[in-house]
């Protein structure tokens, strides 16, 4: 490779790997901006202000949707198997709003610990499966419960 | 028109995506295509008008 | 020589690169055709519904393949705009012209797909979560190549100014790829691994894999759909030109 040529070749080698660096550390610098929700234990820890808004995400925990009969109305616990936390919508829940699956609410947390939201979005995870799949699964997981989950 | 979209259901989504995608795809081909053509034609047209100076 | 570098140098010059296109041009399309339409077949139509999303996830044959399709191509124009800043070889500045929109296109049909897939499963066509966002700037960073090429009136000198930008923008395709691994991000992980397992049914991951090989092959496509039509509008007083386009008619 002549000179010249292998001068633009170390010019862009480190043009590339100065913007690399700089990104790097900015974002490192926003790791909390970037993120765009909490979990409940990060909630819990006093990493969110009162009264302020932001995002909760976690799984909506088994048997705690309780909806009002009259309104929209919509009370549940959002969990990371960690720490709860009870959360209370108004409004209409996405389709795929399940206990046990992931949910992003964005609301603020009031005084008595309560996380009152204006949004809730379902997150979906990364497993797909036919209908047939899951269900052969569930059952699997059911007998072996039922079995007392012999533990070798 | 999102109103419309979400009246169809799932299947509703899947073809309003399937719609995006054929126009995007044409809109990415039919210009060089063209422009193929249309610089073919020129040169052509070019070299015809030039046989025929050479002829007369 | 070996043979391979020496067929890298003859690709190089123009004629040969004008005939080598229209030759394979017609075997690249006609094979991304077909396999579309088997992918098609297979995916929305074959393959089973999502226990939890239903039909709504089959949007993922056209989103996940433009997806992966919308960073392959950046990379390749990025070193296409390498090339081309290094060797000044004229047939790399008009590959990594003819990338930009190729993958603009990806990344349009990545986030417009994105959106339509979003509101069943989330419950909003759009959130400014990182992945999203990164996706987003890559679409910006198309147009700025395209814009910044288009600003000049000396094609050659437009094609090594956005190779610049190109490459300053590079560092936004790792942080596309594990943005979903980086932060808490309302896009769920990644599904299909090289290594490891993919958590997708096989019965859905066959027409996800054909898909992205026919992505593959439109770009080849496109890419010397492109090429050659440049090559020749740059070239268009020179003797090969009128020979390949007056007399191969």
């Amino acid at each position: 490779m002549n000179p010249i040529r292998r001068r633009r070749l170390l010019l862009i080698l480190g043009l590339v790997a100065g913007i690399g660096a700089a990104t790097g550390l900015a974002l490192t610098a926003l790791q909390e901006n970037v993120n765009h929700f909490y979990s409940p234990s990060e909630v819990l820890a006093g990493g969110t202000p009162e009264g302020r808004t932001f995002r909760l995400g976690g799984v909506v925990l088994e048997g705690s949707t309780r909806r009002d009969g009259t309104s929209l109305k919509a009370h549940f616990v959002v969990t990371d198997r960690f720490k709860d936390l009870p959360v209370e919508y108004e409004g209409i829940l996405p389709d795929l709003f399940k206990e046990g699956q992931s949910v992003i609410a964005t609301g603020a947390l009031q005084a008595g610990g309560v996380f009152v939201a204006s949004e809730v979005l379902a997150k979906h995870d990364e497993n797909y499966m036919p209908k047939e799949v899951a269900e052969a699964i569930a059952k699997g997981k059911a007998q072996k419960a039922s079995q007392g989950s012999p533990t070798p | 028109m999102l109103a419309f979209l979400e009246a169809h259901g799932h299947w509703g989504y899947i073809y309003a995506s399937l719609a995006v995608t054929v126009v995007l795809v044409l809109a990415d081909l039919l210009p060089p295509w063209l422009r193929q053509r249309k610089l073919q034609n020129d040169l052509r047209a070019r070299a015809r008008r030039e046989q025929h100076r050479s002829e007369s | 020589m070996n043979p391979v570098w020496r067929w890298f140098h003859q690709l190089g010059s123009p004629p040969y690169f004008y005939r080598f296109a229209t030759r394979w041009m017609p075997w690249f399309g006609i094979s991304a055709l077909l396999l579309t339409v088997i992918g098609m077949y297979l995916g929305f139509v074959e393959a089973p519904a999502d226990y939890l999303q239903g039909d709504s996830f089959r949007i993922m044959y056209i989103h996940v393949p433009a997806a992966w399709m919308s960073m392959f191509i950046y990379g390749v124009m990025a070193l296409n705009g390498a090339i081309a800043l290094i060797w000044r070889i004229k047939l790399s500045e008009l590959l990594f012209l003819s990338c930009a929109p190729i993958g603009a296109m990806f990344t349009a049909i990545t986030l417009i797909t994105g959106m339509f897939w979003g509101k069943p499963t989330w419950g909003a066509y759009w959130v400014w979560d990182a992945r999203l966002t990164s996706e987003l700037v890559l679409l910006f960073l198309y147009f700025g190549v395209i814009g910044l090429a288009s600003a000049y009136d000396d094609l050659r000198q437009g094609a090594r100014a956005a190779a610049v930008l190109a490459l300053v923008g590079v560092v936004n395709v790792p942080i596309i790829h594990f943005s979903v691994k980086w932060w808490n991000t309302l896009h769920q992980g990644e599904t299909v691994r090289i290594m490891g397992k993919s958590s997708i049914d096989s019965s859905m991951l066959w027409p996800l894999l054909i898909m992205a090989l026919a992505t593959k092959l439109y770009f080849v496509f496109a890419l010397l759909l492109r090429t050659r039509s440049a090559l020749a509008e740059q070239e268009r007083g020179k003797q090969w030109v009128r020979e390949a386009m007056v007399e191969a008619a």
